[in-house]
């Protein structure tokens, strides 16, 4: 991957606020001539008694996973107008992330969205942007989980 | 630290019964398993009456299975439906095997029928994790495998009463799941294990379930399960000894913390193979325990 434009990474989750992140980074990325690329983290499979089972549920993980980065995997070209990269990981959602963007030097910017809710903006932003922000290897962007779509695309 | 165990009738060392606890609770961490089918056996090596072992075990399974299911629930891999289906099926189940297990204690035959039983669910339980883990030894990791059509048709999905399950997306007759239920609720009763290993494959291949939510949904009715037999076999059969409950209960829920924090570096062919070897041979130990003459020949018991 050449360094010489803009990757916006968007970590998957099932929370409201990663639709704006996510629009956010598309944005940004057509704005700025970069593109995004999009992080889904599978949880691991619990212990099983029985191989076959534990595949089983490997694979519909695996499934779902493809789904899901299919359909944000649209919307994303839809608003960036580039193809979007799709990163598949199985682990602990935190350390996957901080393990990706150690590992892919193209990454430049993480852009995270921020819960709107009284129980703060969400496990992912407390932490990285907390304790191991100033250890990581590229910025963070927060987008705040309320901004509607005419607001974002002023911001953007 | 002797103590004495009121309804088993002996004094055994605390912290042996602690010890076992955690060590078949980090078992049941790891692999996800229930535990019963090695706590048992190994309360009746200890010298606990196999009925006793059996009772008292129903009890412990309340509380493994509980705290197991949490995770399961936040994660939303809890079909509540499907489960109260099963539990219908599971209630009858349990209170024919309590009866049953009762029958078998008036005749004099319960230790004994416990213990074949052991042996042959053992021996085939162990034999085909065996064979499973030696085939992905030899294959090391062909994913091709797990990518097998799910949820083929079955004749008996077809059968009257039909009901839809949102969240398993199956549109199927009750009469599965009940079936499924019911048999795992004899073996609660009977044999003091939860039945996950042959009730998570059954609702896997036969009633056609998601497999990620089959553990949640499993653990979740034998919670239930498990406990109104504990109380039927408290009630019937007064096998149920609280205090050797409360001590393995103590020891399994710490056993089970460290087994499922360790999982992911620990699980492996190789683990899953150690722990076939150990569940072929509690069979064997039990098997030559039924068969060998015995030392004292004759035993005298009050046949109630």
């Amino acid at each position: 991957m050449p360094h010489d434009h803009r990757v916006f990474l968007v970590v998957v989750d099932d929370s409201p606020e990663l639709n704006t992140a996510l629009h956010f980074a598309c944005l940004r990325a057509r704005h700025t001539g970069g593109h995004v690329a999009l992080l889904y983290v599978i949880e691991p499979v619990d212990g099983q008694q029985w191989l076959s089972i534990e595949h089983l549920i490997r694979a519909e993980k695996r499934e779902q996973a493809e789904q899901t980065l299919q359909r944000l995997g649209g919307e994303a070209i839809d608003w960036s107008g580039q193809i979007p990269a799709l990163y598949v990981r199985e682990g602990d959602r935190r350390e996957e992330l901080l393990r990706l963007i150690e590992e892919d030097d193209s990454i430049s910017i993480l852009v995270l969205g921020a819960g709107t809710g009284s129980e703060g903006p969400g496990p992912l932003v407390s932490h990285v942007a907390g304790r191991v922000a100033g250890r990581l290897r590229i910025p963070i962007t927060i987008v705040p989980g309320a901004l509607t779509d005419s607001q974002l695309s002023l911001l953007a | 630290m002797q103590v004495y165990l009121p309804i088993a009738e002996m004094s055994i060392n605390v912290l042996v019964l602690l010890a076992l606890g955690g060590g078949v609770g980090f078992i049941s961490g790891l692999f996800g398993i229930g535990g019963g089918f090695l706590m048992t056996p190994i309360l009746i090596f200890l010298g606990v009456p196999p009925a006793v072992a059996v009772g008292t075990q129903a009890n412990q399974l309340v509380g493994a299975s509980l705290s197991g299911v949490l995770g399961h629930w936040q994660r939303g891999g809890v079909d509540p439906r499907m489960a109260g289906v099963m539990l219908g099926g599971g209630v009858i189940g349990s209170g024919l095997g309590v009866w049953i297990f009762g029958l078998l204690q008036r005749l004099g035959q319960i230790d004994t029928a416990i213990s074949i039983l052991y042996v042959l669910v053992l021996g085939s339980v162990g034999g085909l994790m065996l064979i499973e883990s030696l085939k992905a030894y030899r294959a090391a990791r062909n994913p091709s495998l797990a990518l097998r059509r799910l949820h083929q048709h079955l004749w008996m999905h077809g059968l009257p009463w039909k009901m839809k399950f949102p969240k398993s997306r199956l549109y199927i007759s009750v009469f599965v799941p009940i079936t499924i239920g019911f048999l795992g609720g004899l073996i609660v009763a009977i044999m003091g294990v939860g039945g996950g290993f042959f009730m998570i494959p059954a609702m896997v291949y036969i009633v056609g379930m998601p497999p990620s939510v089959v553990a949640g949904t499993s653990l979740f009715q034998i919670i239930f399960v498990t406990a109104i037999t504990a109380l039927l076999q408290a009630v019937t059969n007064q096998t149920v000894d609280v205090f050797l409950a409360l001590l393995l209960l103590l020891g399994g829920i710490v056993g089970t913390q460290f087994g499922v924090r360790f999982g992911v570096k620990l699980r492996g062919e190789q683990s899953r193979m150690l722990m076939a070897l150990l569940i072929l041979a509690v069979a064997v130990k039990l098997f030559f325990d039924l068969t060998l003459t015995p030392t004292d020949l004759f035993s005298l018991e009050v046949v109630r």
